[in-house]
């Protein structure tokens, strides 16, 4: 029984670190993606001096914010101040814990995964308040109310557009969704539920670009408005933490994208062919999602390097006048469509 | 005998790793004062592209940067808050004096409200003459600071 | 053809000026104390300063309703407030010289009349002293609160070359007094915008007075770029101060020496050579072309289209490139000279001007789905910051501002200086008044400065482009000039007196367009989001070299 405990223990904690490795590694390819295709939609190269093509720019990066002076305002909630960027992080991972990039290749299968991703994602406001009421600071403290306004308001349009995919599938669990866009007409044209829930899918990529803090819902940094939003009193390595935290949230929200409405690690033709091939089936199916979520990623930097910002009170009626009734609409079609 | 062992470490640490990379990661503060300013914008743009090359990120918060570019005159009526600004940044942070009006004065240096040279406020460690200077001098002062990190000559 | 024609002109505007001296003279008798024609449509009075208001007054009526300047000069032995007025209906300008005992300066304030005398005077009284009585707010402008003695008076004495010397530290803090939220708003926050933010476009300080996200009062704080350029020029000669007359306006700064240039001239009385007339105009088009897609980039990066910002200062490097081959510098040319250009312009320059007006539409049809398809950018910025045309006329506003509120103004054709009068050009104007209207004129102004620019290289005749008159020390005859551009934030004009003895200016004012233009800001501006702010202060177009000098 002591080894049981033991053993699944230490598959915790395989699980925990991979999914950890995982993230890091996207995220730190992350930076430098970005900064590399938003700089060619500007005509101009981006990093290219560390390393070559500026591959060994993210490490530069962490390597300076490790070694920043620590600065605390005098007059800052030290608690909470120094809280913040701990909490951002733990609440951007823990989503994490329910996508799965494979079959099985998950960090915690429970049978109630969407709902647990759309609670657990919701807390993440809660570090971006902290930040913003511990640092003392007029600007802060107005990136912090305007970033909590915008992220409740695309909250609920998002868990909404989420329930017409759970009421296809039968069941909560990130797996079933996945296992259930595995099939293709005609062997070729696959049936995910993009093509099964466009409404929804509109629904959701607009909500989780604003939940994402993303331009062109680029509140929560405004960079020409609010000097830095939220984490203007941030220096070293806490910014890099709240860095970090904001790079894993674009990371699993395409991941919850790709899982949802983009099939996951099936496509039509390649996944039948190696389903009997043993391990090699892992290593393809993982590529295939990686490929997915950084086709997803690629449309959203795009997406950055076009648009504008949008005013408040915009960002505000879009999601409670705009995106909340097509979610409810589309509920609606989803269950009379289904009970046919 | 009293071998300060922690610090003979920690130091050779930051000379050997970290002041490898800080070349790559200046991150500016976005402070145009004047003409200079201009230029700077142009250096950042996509013609000369200067700053994003070399992994230098324009931050709005002086908490966030590492590297002051003086770009313009300072008046008295501004110094202080130069200072303010300049304390604000956390260590290690470096200072760009850019164009005549912030090593001497420029063509202003006899009016009864410009201070002569950003160096009476802050300590500089690169100047850039010119006025304003091009891009391509403003290029050479970032590769010139790029070597004075590498070779450890930055006097904190 | 020409001569004759400037020959009627002046018989006619002497007539019409006779016509307005009649009219004052048999108002105000012998309070008019001397009367001169400077030129064709400058009339210049002389009066004591007690009778300034009703001679204002009596002016307002009769159609000047645009208040230029107000300007102080320092005259050892008294001191005199000089105004400007310009009547759009009659078309000339008035120069009113109002003597004052120079120990106790005081002159009733213009600001019930012209609301735009406003900053102007509270300018003339942190540089020179002249208590305005009846000034609703007079405080220093420039300088902080502290500061102790008035700068272009004579007898001050610039600090030697360092700075904090003792006690001195003091005089230049800057505390600013936000008066208490009116109709007694309690939820109120004092957020302080600048003097380093992004997009305050160098070091304006606005302090902002919020309700919730609403801004509820703007107090704008000017002077953190004041060099003092006005107390420079007093101690150095004509042909030394034409550099620093490019700082003041960097973006565009052709049209500074333009404006310094044309100055110097009328008081010389120098002729300047056809050449160089006609490539004085293509340069001053030129600069606002680059000045305007300068307006384009900064207007996007403020609205966070990162995008845009690169987009416009690419076509931006191709103006500069064409100024480079023709000046050496990229930025700040110093190109004009008294009495025409420094050189002509290098062989080939003319395909390559040619070859940039064939290629820039292109570019700029780029610019057109962007910004006028995009409904974000449309959402942002329509109907914010409307700004109404008696309200923009009354402070003072000139140039792109005053045109999007449906004011056809535009001193290149009410006023002509150079040769603006051979070209066929479009006065653009928009009738909304809000900031996407202040966008869309800028825009379509590009276009008329590439038509007068291809207009003038049609004519561009052959011949020198300096004038051979120009002795080499200058010492202007004593006299006064006030020359009038439209540069592109608006209208532009250096006040140059001359005592006939020195080779220093004895007193230079610049009435600069972005100062008038930012007065205006506050009175439009309030009642919307932060956000909106900061789109309206980048529809101002302002540029602090140019607002603190």
């Amino acid at each position: 029984m002591v080894n049981e405990m033991l053993l699944q223990v230490l598959q915790g904690l395989i699980a925990v670190v991979a999914v950890i490795l995982f993230l890091s590694l996207n995220v730190l390819f992350l930076t430098w993606m970005e900064r590399k295709v938003i700089a060619r939609i500007h005509v101009r190269y981006g990093p290219n001096r560390a390393g070559p093509y500026g591959l060994l720019q993210p490490i530069a990066d962490m390597l300076k914010l490790l070694t920043k002076e620590d600065i605390v305002p005098e007059r800052a909630d030290r608690l909470v101040y120094n809280l913040a960027p701990v909490v951002a992080f733990l609440f951007a991972l823990m989503p994490a814990a329910a996508i799965g990039i494979g079959s099985g290749l998950i960090a915690a299968d429970i049978g109630v995964g969407v709902l647990y991703i759309a609670a657990v994602a919701s807390l993440s406001t809660l570090a971006v308040l902290m930040a913003a009421w511990g640092s003392n600071n007029k600007y802060s403290l107005l990136g912090g109310m305007r970033t909590a306004a915008q992220s409740l308001s695309y909250e609920i349009p998002l868990v909404l557009s989420m329930i017409g995919i759970v009421a296809i599938v039968g069941s909560l669990s990130t797996q079933d969704i996945v296992a259930a866009q595995s099939q293709a007409w005609f062997g070729i044209i696959p049936k995910w539920f993009i093509f099964y829930q466009p409404l929804a899918f509109i629904v959701f990529f607009t909500a989780v670009v604003a939940e994402m803090g993303r331009i062109p819902f680029d509140l929560p940094e405004s960079e020409s408005e609010l000097v830095a939003g939220f984490h203007t009193e941030y220096s070293g390595m806490k910014f890099a933490m709240f860095m970090f935290a904001e790079y894993i949230h674009f990371v699993v929200g395409s991941a919850l994208v790709v899982t949802l409405f983009l099939g996951g690690w099936h496509l039509p033709v390649i996944s039948p062919l190696v389903a009997e091939l043993g391990w090699v089936k892992y290593l393809v199916q993982v590529a295939i999602f990686v490929a997915k979520m950084y086709l997803v990623i690629f449309v959203l930097m795009w997406v950055r390097g076009t648009l504008t910002r949008t005013k408040v009170d915009h960002v505000l009626s879009y999601g409670w006048k705009g995106l909340l009734p097509l979610a409810l609409a589309n509920v609606v079609i989803t269950g009379v469509v289904l009970s046919i | 005998m009293e071998v300060k062992l922690p610090n003979v470490i920690l130091t050779k640490l930051d000379r050997l790793v970290f002041d490898r990379a800080r070349p790559y990661t200046m991150w500016p503060l976005t402070f145009g004062l004047a003409c200079c300013a201009i230029e700077m914008m142009a250096t950042g743009c996509s013609r000369y592209d200067a700053f994003e090359r070399f992994g230098m990120l324009f931050r709005a918060t002086p908490r966030q940067a590492d590297l002051m570019i003086v770009a313009g005159t300072i008046t008295k009526k501004m110094a202080p808050n130069v200072r303010r600004l300049y304390e604000q940044m956390p260590e290690p942070k470096y200072v760009i004096a850019m164009g005549e009006c912030a090593i001497c004065g420029g063509p202003f240096y006899d009016s009864y409200s410009v201070v002569n040279g950003a160096d009476q406020i802050i300590p500089v460690d690169v100047y850039v003459p010119g006025c304003p200077p091009r891009p391509e001098t403003l290029i050479d002062a970032i590769v010139k600071l790029q070597k004075k990190i590498k070779e450890g000559k930055i006097k904190r | 053809m020409a001569e004759e024609k400037a020959q009627e002109e002046v018989e006619e505007q002497e007539e019409a000026k006779h016509e307005l001296l009649e009219e004052l003279r048999s108002s105000f008798g012998e309070k008019i104390l001397q009367a001169r024609l400077l030129r064709p449509r400058r009339l210049q009075v002389r009066i004591k300063g007690e009778d300034l208001y009703p001679v204002a007054e009596f002016l307002k009526g009769a159609g000047f309703d645009h208040l230029s300047c107000i300007s102080g000069v320092d005259y050892q032995e008294h001191m005199e407030a000089v105004y400007h007025l310009w009547s759009y209906s009659r078309r000339e300008l008035i120069q009113i010289n109002a003597e004052l005992p120079r120990d106790n300066p005081e002159i009733a304030s213009l600001v019930p009349l012209y609301r735009a005398a406003d900053w102007h005077e509270r300018e003339a009284y942190d540089m020179l002293g002249i208590v305005f009585k009846g000034h609703p707010n007079l405080k220093r402008m420039l300088l902080p609160e502290t500061f102790e003695g008035h700068p272009l008076r004579k007898d001050f004495k610039t600090q030697p070359m360092s700075w904090y010397l003792e006690g001195e530290a003091e005089m230049w803090e800057t505390p600013v007094e936000v008066s208490p939220p009116e109709d007694g708003e309690t939820e109120v926050m004092v957020l302080n915008i600048g003097p380093q933010h992004p997009s305050t476009h160098g070091v304006a300080r606005l302090v902002t007075t919020l309700s919730g996200e609403t801004v509820v009062k703007i107090e704008p704080v000017i002077g953190y770029l004041h060099r003092g350029v006005e107390k420079i020029a007093e101690m150095r000669t004509y042909q030394q101060f034409l550099p620093l007359t490019d700082r003041t306006d960097y973006i565009s700064s052709i049209t500074n020496n333009l404006a310094y240039v044309l100055a110097v001239e009328e008081l010389l009385g120098v002729r300047v050579p056809e050449r160089a007339e006609y490539l004085r105009v293509i340069l001053s088009e030129l600069q606002r072309i680059a000045n305007h897609l300068m307006f384009i980039a900064a207007f996007g990066a403020d609205l966070g289209a990162w995008t845009v910002m690169m987009y416009g200062f690419r076509e931006r490097e191709m103006v500069l490139d064409l100024m480079e081959q023709v000046s050496g510098q990229r930025l700040l040319y110093n190109f004009l000279r008294i009495g025409g250009l420094k050189e002509d312009v290098p062989p080939g320059w003319e395909d390559n001007l040619r070859n940039f007006l064939r290629v820039l539409p292109e570019r700029l049809a780029d610019y057109e789905t962007y910004f006028f398809n995009n409904e974000i950018f449309i959402k942002r910025c329509e109907g914010v910051g409307v700004l109404e045309p008696e309200l923009a006329i009354d402070l003072g506003v000139t140039g792109p501002m005053l045109r999007a509120s449906g004011v056809a103004r535009d001193v290149r054709r009410d006023d002509p200086y150079s040769i603006y009068d051979r070209f066929d050009f479009e006065v653009v104007t928009e009738e909304a008044g809000d900031t996407l209207a202040r966008f869309k004129v800028r825009f379509r102004e590009i276009f008329e400065s590439l038509r007068i620019i291809e207009q003038a290289l049609e004519d561009l005749p052959e011949g020198e482009v300096r004038s051979p008159d120009v002795p080499k020390v200058i010492r202007p005859p004593r006299g006064e000039a006030y020359s009038r551009i439209e540069a592109p934030k608006g209208e532009l004009a250096y006040y140059v007196v001359s005592d006939g003895k020195s080779t220093s200016p004895y007193r230079l004012k610049i009435r600069s367009p972005a100062f008038c233009n930012l007065s205006a800001f506050p009175h439009y501006a309030t009642g919307e989001i932060i956000p909106d702010m900061i789109v309206n202060f980048a529809s101002v177009d302002i540029v602090m070299g140019e607002i603190d000098r």
